[in-house]
């Protein structure tokens, strides 16, 4: 049931998966997602802690190391495969969208 | 004054309120420093600008006592630049003086559920303890049967029943305000009363705590006995409590504690109010107050009068004289000095603790109060006596008699 939830990712699942191509720790993934995204896309230590739990549970995500309760996680294949769909997915969507109204 | 104490509690449905409450606290130069089961402690500081967010973290990891988990999780928001400020159980307060900060649980369904789930635990355990209460109040009322009016024993019993219940009733209310507003809300919206409603729930969880407090003035003996272990308790447990954080800097108490405080306290509470309804139905077999009064003119006097609990340096005061079938009644109320040299009834004695404990397992199993309407037992708490006699007592002669050996002095006796 977890995993269905996770089909469509909300935006920030989708940033903080996209961070974790590389290896990043948790104020790490904080600071990707606010630069990658222009500071539209804000994450919440709290929500970030969170969906890191909930993607470690579900095997999308690897821990590479812990220090000092500083853990840093990298993408699973399984991860890349999810996160390639989405892409997918999103591309689609936005396909679609073009042909109706064309580019923007 | 270098630090302050105010009367105020966690309560779920407030967390922002809270926070809130916090900032201008802050502004005031007044700093959260400690949360215990009913205050907040606050520490003098320099007026400062600061954006607070508590964070409820979910059960599970309390119960696996997974301080890792929890460490990690706090380290990730000082990282973000916040800083841990306090915790209390389950609660972490953080702050930040970036008044643009993120904030901890910014569009976090989790966090949303697990606050869900801690108000239904708040709202299921406030509905346990008025249905509890409401038994209580069934009881005490039936118990008004064996009372000749409403004295200020249970007028005081029945307004601080009230109060309790109008506390708990309230908190009901604002659970259900609550999860009305959670289903209609818009996403990211911070789910935050009114600033009135907030102080009107502090100003009924006070009126509850004073109720709680006329409770055990109005009462005596067992029901103060237990209702002031269980203050001394809950006092004693906030010490532990502070202690252990002061010692282990984790300043939340892990589940089996609370399992254990919650149990004593639930049992301690059954033990207080019982000790009151115990005491309404005051044990006193009518065999137990029915003194003969036939041999008083034998010397010496009767072991029945001189070793009879209710001998000794009371004082019968006569209330009532009848004749029936020959034999004269005498209705005497038993009095006797309290510490302060004033006379008071001496109905209201200890009960032994085994016929505590039973009568709190009978009490609490309903049936013992139809056990008592269908006349299996009898209980009544009147401290009225009943001293029959062979004589004749209006004969002027056994009145001397009675009064010389008695001291009772048989005033309105034709």
């Amino acid at each position: 049931m977890a995993r269905q939830q996770l089909q469509n990712l909300t935006e920030p699942m989708y940033y903080v998966l996209l961070s974790l191509v590389e290896p990043r720790h948790g104020y790490g993934i904080m600071l990707f997602v606010r630069e990658m995204s222009q500071g539209r896309v804000q994450i919440g230590a709290g929500t970030l802690y969170a969906l890191l739990s909930r993607f470690e549970s579900e095997q999308l995500i690897d821990l590479v190391s812990n220090v000092e309760n500083k853990k840093t996680y990298r993408l699973s294949q399984e991860g890349k495969e999810m996160l390639m769909k989405e892409v997918k997915r999103l591309q689609t969507l936005v396909g679609d969208g073009q042909k109706i109204l064309g580019e923007p | 004054m270098k630090q302050k104490i105010t009367l105020s509690y966690l309560n779920p449905c407030f967390l922002p309120n809270i926070e809130d409450e916090f900032t201008k606290q802050a502004a005031k130069g007044w700093l959260i420093d400690e949360i215990f089961e009913l205050t907040m402690k606050y520490k003098r500081t320099e007026p400062q600008n600061l954006k607070f967010n508590i964070i409820l973290h979910p059960t599970q990891a309390m119960d696996n006592r997974d301080y890792e988990k929890l460490s990690e999780y706090e380290t990730l928001c000082v990282q973000s630049g916040w800083e841990l400020r306090t915790r209390h159980k389950e609660y972490s307060v953080f702050s930040t003086d970036k008044l643009d900060a993120v904030p901890l649980h910014f569009e976090s369904q989790d966090h949303e559920n697990n606050v869900k789930k801690k108000i239904d635990r708040f709202r299921n355990g406030n509905i346990a303890i008025i249905l509890l209460t409401l038994l209580l109040l069934y009881l005490f009322i039936g118990s008004h049967d064996y009372l000749d009016d409403l004295s200020y024993y249970s007028f005081g019993q029945t307004l601080s029943f009230a109060l309790v219940t109008c506390g708990l009733l309230f908190n009901l209310v604002l659970v259900w305000m609550w999860t009305k507003r959670s289903a209609v809300r818009h996403h990211n919206e911070s789910l935050e009363f009114s600033d009135l409603i907030y102080r009107g729930s502090k100003a009924v969880n006070l009126l509850f705590v004073v109720g709680f407090l006329l409770h055990l003035a109005f009462t005596e003996r067992f029901q103060m006995f237990g209702g002031y272990y269980l203050v001394i308790y809950m006092i004693y447990t906030n010490i532990k409590t502070y202690r252990h954080s002061r010692a282990t800097k984790r300043k939340y108490s892990a589940s089996l504690e609370d399992v254990v405080i919650l149990s004593a306290s639930v049992l301690l509470i059954l033990l207080n109010y019982s000790g009151g309804v115990n005491l309404l139905y005051r044990d006193r077999f009518t065999s137990d107050r029915a003194l003969k009064l036939g041999d008083f003119v034998t010397n010496p006097m009767p072991e029945e009068i001189t070793d009879h609990p209710q001998a000794g340096p009371h004082i019968l005061t006569i209330t009532d004289y009848f004749e029936q079938d020959g034999t004269h009644y005498v209705q005497t109320k038993i009095m006797k000095f309290d510490s302060q040299k004033k006379l008071q009834s001496f109905w209201n004695e200890l009960l032994k603790h085994h016929r505590l404990g039973g009568e709190t397992i009978v009490e609490w199993g309903v049936i013992g109060y139809y056990v008592e309407e269908n006349g299996l037992i009898y209980r009544d708490k009147d401290e009225i006596v009943i001293i029959y006699t062979d004589f004749d007592l209006k004969s002027e002669a056994n009145q001397a008699i009675v009064k010389n050996r008695l001291g009772l002095n048989l005033v309105g006796v034709e």
